[in-house]
């Protein structure tokens, strides 16, 4: 059956590619994949796995330690969230949804996302203590207490959408479902999920996010003034009833028709 | 299974690559050896004809994968000029009495030897040659070193798989043209002579135009005689062809796909960091009726 009909050109992206991506960006740009404050990032003995990074490149995203107060009156605590492996399926449940996600909504990505965490929180010597009347902690000592490894599943559905931007034309995603498992009680669940969404949304999710074609292909520069085309202009259609982009049967599919001027 | 998948409609492909051929502009010299010696002198480029799609076919006899049919190419003239030298063997003239009196000759021509030279003439062929092309070009996946961008690459090449020069048509107005070229021989042999003179010098040798045309063997048929010239000897067809079967294979491409191929941009804050890349482990293209599928593997 041919692919591009009613239009002129056909984009197909195969969920077979995902951990290809995943492999590369483990091996290339871990830093991508893995958070720690200054403490964990310094101490590579305390990372829940290790982090083979190449030559002069980081390993990890160094981020602020988390500041419970503005004063600095609690000592800020020290994190380390390491995403250790993304499953995805196109338009089907590859990944092995949880029940409350299931059935795959029509149109979206299941995407699985398997995380590691660990915390460093300050524990107070009690030995350090000072007099009530006279700031009592102000020669108290908070020695790290490093806390286990945890790790997780956090399930999320994503839709697809395209996008002109000026001259460019792009597929973007953006989550509408999420859940995790392996993290009881509910209250703490739920944390953990808005938490990790945020982090998906705004640095993972981005990065799928590319550029399909200039929506406008300027020619008359590299051609020469005798061509016959001046400009290709890329508009995305898809057959009636259909969206653009499709997700479905493991493929994310994007349809455009080319229109041509001419000098 | 293919990692990425693109298709592009035969449509979009008669819109584009279609009308990208009448970019192609040729000039270039041919010439014949011998003591007559023909030559061409062309500049020309492409109006485009129909783009077809045609799927394999395992029985063809010439090209069994599918290709591109670019048909009834026109090849334009701009310039399509066509020169004759030709060696004019000294001629032995004089020696006589041109004005004899009773009392002795009045006008002596002293013997002495005319010609003996090489004389040349251009007259310019374009309106009465037509000529079409018809290509087949299939594009082949080629993995290729680039030295200028220092990466491999993948490039949809498009290979000439076949061509076929339709018949060359010449007007019957050859004739004329012929004669316009003896003329122009004619005033290249004698152009430095008054005319009074070029009409004795004409008379003494017995019609100058006459002896270039044996020189020149021309036969009755001058429009065989001049698509012979054309299609055989000088043949700038051919060349044509092999001109755009190099830049086709050697300049152009098709589709492109760095290997190892970027999945993110380089990174330039808050710290440099290198494009993310997979490898590209194979290319594959399929030509149907109605698209051309590039399918892409990591």
């Amino acid at each position: 059956m041919a692919l591009t009909p009613p239009g002129d050109l056909y984009l197909g992206l195969n969920d077979s590619i995902f951990p290809k991506v995943f492999a590369a960006i483990v091996s290339q740009r871990p830093s991508l994949l893995n958070y720690a404050t200054s403490y964990f990032a310094s101490n590579p003995q305390t990372w829940c796995q290790p982090i083979a990074s190449p030559t002069g490149t980081p390993p990890v995203t160094v981020v602020s330690p988390l500041q419970l107060t503005t004063d600095n009156s609690v000592p800020s605590v020290d994190l380390l969230i390491q995403i250790t492996n993304i499953a995805a399926g196109f338009g089907k449940d590859t990944v092995g949804l949880p029940p409350s996600m299931q059935p795959l909504p029509p149109q979206r990505i299941a995407l699985k996302i398997s995380f590691a965490a660990r915390f460093s929180i300050p524990k107070l010597d009690p030995s350090t203590i000072g007099c009530p009347d006279n700031n009592p902690f102000s020669k108290a000592s908070f020695p790290p207490h490093l806390c286990s490894c945890f790790t997780g599943d956090l399930f999320l559905t994503a839709a697809g959408d395209i996008m002109q931007c000026d001259s460019n034309m792009w597929i973007t995603f953006a989550l509408d479902q999420f859940d995790s498992t392996n993290i009881t009680p509910a209250g703490l669940q739920e944390t953990a999920n808005y938490f990790l969404a945020l982090l998906v949304d705004t640095k993972l999710l981005p990065q799928m996010w590319f550029n399909v074609a200039p929506a406008v292909i300027d020619l008359s520069k590299t051609l020469p003034a005798s061509a016959p085309i001046k400009t290709i202009t890329v508009t995305p259609s898809a057959p009636a009833g259909s969206p653009n982009p499709n997700i479905a049967s493991d493929l994310l599919e994007a349809r455009s028709i080319l229109t041509v001027t001419t000098p | 299974m293919n990692d990425l998948t693109i298709a592009i409609s035969a449509g979009a492909l008669e819109d584009t690559f279609g009308a990208l051929i009448e970019i192609f502009s040729f000039q270039f010299s041919k010439s014949t050896g011998g003591s007559v010696q023909f030559s061409i002198n062309v500049q020309c480029h492409f109006e485009r004809g129909q783009m077809t799609l045609m799927p394999p076919d395992p029985a063809s006899l010439i090209y069994q994968g599918g290709y591109f049919d670019l048909s009834d190419v026109v090849i334009k003239w701009d310039r399509l000029d066509l020169g004759v030298t030709v060696h004019i063997p000294g001629v032995n003239v004089g020696g006589f009495c041109l004005l004899p009196t009773p009392w002795g000759c009045a006008i002596q021509i002293p013997p002495t030897t005319l010609f003996d030279v090489d004389i040349t003439a251009t007259i310019p062929i374009d309106n009465i040659v037509d000529s079409r092309l018809d290509l087949g070009v299939a594009p082949v996946p080629t993995h290729v070193w680039n030295s200028d961008l220092q990466t491999y690459q993948w490039l949809l090449v498009p290979h000439v798989v076949w061509q076929e020069l339709q018949l060359l048509d010449i007007a019957d107005t050859v004739a004329d043209l012929i004669d316009g070229l003896i003329t122009n021989l004619v005033n290249d042999a004698l152009g430095f002579l008054p005319d009074w003179a070029k009409d004795i010098i004409d008379e003494l040798v017995g019609g100058l135009a006459n002896l270039i045309r044996g020189l020149l063997s021309l036969p009755t048929d001058l429009q065989a005689w001049l698509s012979n010239l054309l299609r055989v000897s000088l043949d700038p067809f051919d060349f044509i062809v092999q001109l755009v079967e190099n830049y086709f294979q050697n300049d152009l491409s098709l589709y492109s796909l760095n290997d190892p191929m970027a999945v993110l941009p380089k990174q330039t804050t808050p710290v440099a960091l290198p494009a993310v890349t997979m490898p590209i482990t194979n290319v594959s293209i399929d030509v149907d009726a109605t698209e051309v599928v590039i399918g892409v593997t990591s």
